[in-house]
């Protein structure tokens, strides 16, 4: 696909988008977090991307009107926790453009599960530099081995080409670090629009893989994977032994099964006994469509913050900023995208962050934990909960 | 499990988890047998009333405590709050004020006659099992749905969560505890089931194949697995989550009263009720005009929202009004939307331009909308399955218009600011008629062969409502003096009696009505035919009397042709209009009647077109009755009720019943017959004082009255086909008498000499005590001069009256004599110069004998 083809990305005005090339070009991922020289070229980039924004979407520039906020007044990194954020969710309702309809590159449907699809375009600068990061933080890891072929098993929607869902996006690009022998799609498309889990052919599969000793790699919706040891289990088949280079790399979250949701550690264990594949190659990824940058596990599983972007936690009643260890919204930062006015999101994810100094992987930048979503999809008393309505009415 | 009490209730007992799982095969069995019987609605009510008593006394109190806080998360106070709650709704006059309200009757499920002209008889009936899937936010609800389940005569199988107290299965079997027909237990089942588990769905679906009826409550994902699993036959009641909101019509934007009453309900209990308000709407289309009320708003939310101690909501819900709230503040960068904020975060109005319904997060958040009339359908129907509560504000000339267009998009209820929470507190369905959709309504159609019959209940067998035999005997100077509540003195009528004293009786419009409805269910039960008849009122009106006015509506509840006419002195008036309009049938006092025919008799004997005639107040004697059926071609004379304004009617008679037989008004009365010089009930068919007790009166209380006449009861199937209790009248108290150890009455001494001798006049008895050859003496003694003798007289008797004969003539106890005296020779009371009928001469020992 022409997507892959590796290409440097640009930004779309180098004049003034300079700080923003720079730091999104660094290619170590958590290296110089932290430090002096790379927390100004941060805020110098939040500085470029938010003046890009004020001039080119007439919905920034109110949203910095009401809120009387200036770019010119962020110094320091604790000031980019001042600078407007939008829901996740505003993206869901309602598209806000900073570029023209001829230069969006891509435009990408969430795999929501509420029925609302959120409505996100990337210019060709904003997708190819996310994806990018991904390429630093893959090769920072060793998992680029052009001359290591892979078997591939991805617990992801088959798709025809051209489609808008995001996830299959990803996952078909992840397939390039590695040259593919063979390819398994989970989610078998059906011939009538639909898609099914094809849990035998998965198991099938990774027989087939444990014979063959390639290293095996595995990405996409940590459900699957779930089912798929699980009925091994089930079914007595004896555990196999992939070769120790294979790779779970997984994301998407639990979509429609939180209701079986076990912890990621239960997870890792069943698959490690299960695949024989080490936990130390067992690695989760946080990400959404409303903000690309990739968040991928340690090998302690924590989501460490890459230099290109920055993380608080926002009080759920007061919004203030919160310290270390304390539970709030999950607000990312980051200067990447200039499409559309993402640079500060605030999640529908409760959150809370931690000092790097207390994972033992060694990274150092600060990492944040997940708690669950933010917000009620039912309401506790007999009243309606929003979520609960038909929403066709707006 | 919480402690050593087994998790279930079943039938009465508890059981446990594994016991659980091998019944619920047998389920289906065990509920077809108990819904075979009619659900015993009094022996429901007894024992929700005793229980409701218990929980008022406190003495449960700290078990029930500890009970609902062994889950965690309530306060002591909130407890005692829920049990009064409970205590509340189990009072018997709310439920008979609810089964009233809801089904239009306290005695909903007999088949009830509708009309007359055909025989079409309707009922409300329960649905058979009743499933309640309760909800885990209240702990009453579950209950409470349980006793409508009862209430509607059906068998209730209520699922709680599988981590939930064992409060509510507690208070159910203490309301078995409470019943003492010992009936209910087998009406209620109570499990808790986890539906997380595959298991306990398993459980769930195996209890659910059973139900005719589901409750369900729970958000949309749990309502719609439970429609999975009913059975596509039975009833679903969705209770699910509601929302509710404001409508504020035009002319009431600058209302400042509606505002302060619109702010305070969103604060009160911080929204979270189905009908708490969730959105504003304003009939508008105006931005500024939407804004301005905005601004009065919140400047009430102000004034108001720290008046209402608040309630933290939980992180999520905090989570849940932040990202809304924020949300609305960015859209207000598109121009949709306007946040408007207490300045410590409060409370919240978001105003948005779009007409949609939305909810809002709740503790005292609300939408604020515009909303002109013709948008109200396309703005709500899409929400109808949710739709409860619309207060509405406008203009009485607009009420219909506005009203009407709420109810077309799907709204339940209607009601204004500041009412819309009313009725929540102890019942779980706001305002909604829960007894409804827990039963059926069904008919019954009939030919001629259930003509006279009003109510199905007089069809079933005659047993009477335990009510317990204590307390003392009321008699009428009582009854007349005790005091009447206030609240329940609607209707005062003269006192009947002769007494002269003009004391009255008391009732509420409700009592009245049901007397008259029982009354005219009598009428008819006695040959009027409403369809046919053309009926004139002849009672006398006015001064308090209530014979015309009664009449009045016992004809009106018929339905039939009346002419109100009134004990008028035109008697000739009164003959033509009956002549000219084809009467057929008159209802009055026989002396006024008697009157009438005598002074028209020439114009009745032609006409010949009066068929039935139904007195009261007086009693019509055998000869002139004979006299009227003969001379003026009336084929029916009958008492058109038994009773009196103080004790309304009590009993009447069906076109089979003879002489003083009558049927026991049995659903407004329970009627004992004791001893005549004792207070224990008679044996077998001897004659005893009628005492009364009014079942359902609000007025006056009418327990244990005696009425003063005396009679027995009858036994044995009556041919028109009721089962209710049957008596005969044997005449005034005083006009029984025991002597020679047998009863007797004065009435048929008189009965028989009118009937054979055509004798009318007046009579006398004396008893004697046991002379000179020890057998006491009755000694009777009639008008000389009237063509009778004295032999031909004691004849006639000894030949007629059966228990007489014996004692005379075969037992030889009792001595007989018939004398002809004078007018002047009668014995009469001092005073009044009343003719005394019985003069008892014997002395205490002998009377005791006797």
């Amino acid at each position: 696909m022409s997507e892959n083809e590796p290409r440097i990305p640009c930004v779309p005005d180098s004049r003034r988008l300079a700080a923003v090339e720079k730091l999104c070009s660094l290619s170590d991922p958590y290296a110089g977090y932290g430090t002096g020289e790379i927390d100004r070229l941060f805020v110098r980039a939040m500085r470029e991307n938010i003046r890009w924004h004020a001039e080119k979407s007439p919905f920034y520039r109110r949203l910095l009107d009401q809120r009387a906020f200036d770019p010119e007044s962020i110094h320091k990194i604790e000031d980019c926790a001042r600078v407007p954020f939008v829901l996740a969710s505003f993206f869901k309702a309602h598209e806000a453009l900073s570029v023209g309809r001829d230069e969006v590159f891509l435009h990408l449907t969430s795999s929501g599960t509420t029925g609302q699809k959120s409505q996100v375009f990337f210019d060709e600068w904003s997708i190819r530099s996310a994806q990018r990061m991904v390429d630093f933080i893959f090769d920072k890891y060793g998992w680029v081995t052009p001359g290591q072929s892979a078997n591939y098993l991805l617990y992801s929607y088959e798709t025809e080409t051209g489609s808008k869902l995001g996830t299959a996006y990803t996952d078909n690009f992840l397939c390039k670090y590695a040259p593919v022998k063979n390819g398994f799609y989970a989610l078998r498309m059906t011939g009538t629009g639909t898609h099914d889990f094809d849990v035998f052919g998965c198991i099938g599969a990774l027989q087939r893989y444990a014979e063959e000793g390639l290293p095996v790699r595995i990405f996409g919706f940590p459900a699957f994977l779930y089912f798929t040891v699980q009925r091994m289990k089930d079914l007595g088949i004896p555990p196999l032994r992939l070769s120790p280079d294979s790779l779970v790399f997984l994301g998407g979250g639990w979509k429609g099964h939180a209701d079986q949701a076990i912890n990621k550690t239960q997870l890792y264990a069943q698959v490690e006994e299960q695949l024989g594949i080490p936990n130390a190659r067992l690695r989760d990824g946080f990400g959404s469509v409303e903000h690309c940058i990739p968040y991928v596990e340690c090998r302690a599983h924590q989501f460490h913050i890459p230099v290109w972007s920055r993380v608080f936690i926002r009080d759920v009643r007061t919004l203030k900023v919160l310290p270390y260890g304390e539970r709030g919204f999950l607000h990312f930062v980051s200067p990447y995208i200039t499409s559309m006015p993402a640079q500060s999101v605030l999640m529908g994810d409760l959150a809370s962050l931690h000092e790097g100094s207390s994972c033992s992987c060694g990274t150092g930048t600060p990492y944040f934990a997940v708690h669950g979503r933010a917000g009620t999809s039912k309401n506790k008393s007999c009243a309606v909960a929003a979520a609960e309505l038909i929403q066709g009415s707006r | 499990m919480n402690g050593s009490i087994a998790p279930h209730l079943w039938r009465g007992e508890w059981i446990s988890e594994s016991e659980l799982k091998s019944r619920v095969s047998g389920l289906s069995g065990l509920i077809g047998e108990t819904v075979g019987t009619p659900l015993d609605l009094r022996a429901l009510i007894d024992a929700c009333a005793a229980l409701s008593k218990t929980l008022d006394s406190g003495t449960e109190t700290r078990k029930l405590t500890d009970i609902l806080q062994a889950g965690g998360g309530v306060t002591e106070a909130e407890v005692a709050e829920t049990i009064s709650g409970i205590a509340d709704f189990l009072r018997r006059e709310n439920l008979e004020l609810k089964l009233r309200r809801e089904l239009g009757s306290a005695d909903p499920f007999h088949l009830a006659r509708v009309e007359y002209s055909r025989h079409l008889f309707e009922c409300w009936a329960p649905l058979g099992c009743l499933v309640h899937l309760a909800p885990t936010n209240s702990p009453s609800v579950g209950f409470l749905s349980v006793i409508e389940g009862l209430l509607a005569g059906n068998v209730n199988f209520l699922k709680i969560g599988g981590d939930d107290t064992l409060f509510t299965p507690t208070l159910l079997r203490m309301l078995v505890d409470s019943d003492s027909a010992g009936m209910l237990r087998d009406y209620i089942y109570c499990a808790r089931i986890s539906s997380r588990t595959e298991e306990g769905r398993d459980l769930l679906k195996q209890i659910l194949a059973n139900a005719d009826g589901v409750a369900a409550w729970g958000g949309e994902a749990g309502i719609e697995g439970a429609r999975k699993l009913t059975p596509s036959s039975a009833r679903f009641v969705d209770w699910g989550p509601k929302i509710s909101f404001v409508y504020v019509a035009r002319e009431r934007l600058e209302d400042q009263q509606l505002i302060e009453k619109i702010a305070r309900e969103c604060c009160a209990i911080e929204q979270q009720a189905c009908s708490s308000p969730q959105c504003v709407y304003v009939e508008t289309e105006d931005r500024s005009e939407l804004r301005r009320f905005g601004e009065r708003l919140a400047r009430v939310m102000d004034l108001e929202s720290p008046k209402v101690a608040p309630v933290e909501p939980s992180i999520a819900e905090q989570a849940e009004i932040t990202s809304v709230t924020e949300l609305c503040r960015l859209e207000s960068c598109l121009d949709f939307t306007q946040v408007m904020e207490a300045k410590d975060g409060a409370w919240r109005i978001l105003i948005e331009f779009a007409s949609g319904l939305r909810a809002s997060p709740l503790y005292r958040t609300v939408w604020l909308k515009p909303l002109p009339k013709n948008k109200i359908i396309s703005a709500l129907r899409p929400l109808r399955a949710y739709l409860q509560t619309a207060a509405l504000s406008c203009d009485a000339s607009r009420a219909s218009e506005l009203g009407g267009l709420l109810l077309r998009a799907g709204v339940l209820r209607i009601t204004e600011s500041g009412k819309m929470l009313d009725g929540y507190t102890g019942e779980p369905h706001d305002g909604v008629y829960a007894l409804q959709r827990y039963c059926r309504g069904v008919s019954f159609q009939s030919d001629g062969s259930l003509k006279g019959i009003s109510n199905f209940a007089d069809l079933e067998t005659g047993a009477q409502p335990q009510t317990a035999n204590v307390g003392p005997i009321l008699t009428k100077a009582m009854f007349q003096n005790a005091d009447v509540d206030p609240r329940f003195s609607e209707l005062f009528f003269k006192s009947g009696g002769s007494s002269g004293d003009p004391k009255l009786s008391v009732f509420t419009y409700d009592d009245y009505h049901r007397q008259m409805q029982l009354a005219a269910e009598g009428l008819y039960a006695a040959g009027l035919d409403p369809a046919a008849d053309r009926c004139m009122n002849l009672f006398f009106a006015g001064g308090l009397y209530g014979g015309f006015v009664s009449f009045f509506t016992i004809l009106e509840h018929l339905g039939t042709v009346q002419f109100p006419m009134g004990a008028h002195v035109d008697l000739k008036m009164v003959a033509r209009t009956i002549v000219e309009h084809r009467v057929n049938v008159l209802l009055g006092m026989p002396s006024y009647l008697i009157q009438l025919f005598r002074e028209n008799e020439e114009l009745f004997r032609t006409y010949r077109g009066v068929e039935k005639v139904f007195y009261g107040g007086e009693h019509f004697n055998a000869v002139q009755k004979r006299y009227f059926m003969d001379a003026f071609g009336i084929n029916l004379i009958k008492s058109a009720t038994y009773g009196s304004v103080d004790a309304g009617p009590l009993g009447y008679q069906c076109r089979h019943s003879e002489g003083g037989v009558h049927h026991l008004h049995g659903r407004l009365h329970r009627l004992e017959i004791l001893g005549l010089d004792n207070d224990q009930p008679v044996e077998g068919a001897t004659a005893g004082r009628l005492i009364f007790t009014s079942l359902v009166r609000k007025g006056q209380s009418l327990t244990r009255y005696e009425i003063g006449d005396v009679g027995r009861w009858i036994t044995g199937d009556c041919a028109c086909g009721r089962r209710s209790p049957r008596f005969e009248l044997l005449g005034r108290h005083g006009d029984v008498f025991r002597i020679g150890a047998t009863y007797y009455s004065y009435q048929k001494f008189l009965k028989i000499l009118a009937d054979h001798r055509d004798y009318g006049e007046e009579l006398q008895i004396r008893l004697k005590g046991s002379g000179i050859r020890g057998l006491e003496k009755l000694e009777l003694s009639v008008l000389r001069d009237r063509g009778l003798t004295a032999e031909m007289v004691r004849g006639l008797l000894l030949a007629e009256y059966k228990d007489l004969d014996e004692s005379v003539s075969q037992d030889g106890i009792l001595e007989f004599e018939v004398k002809l005296i004078t007018p002047e020779q009668f014995e009469k009371t001092a005073g009044s110069g009343k003719l005394r009928h019985i003069i008892d001469e014997r002395d205490e020992e002998d009377r005791s004998r006797g």
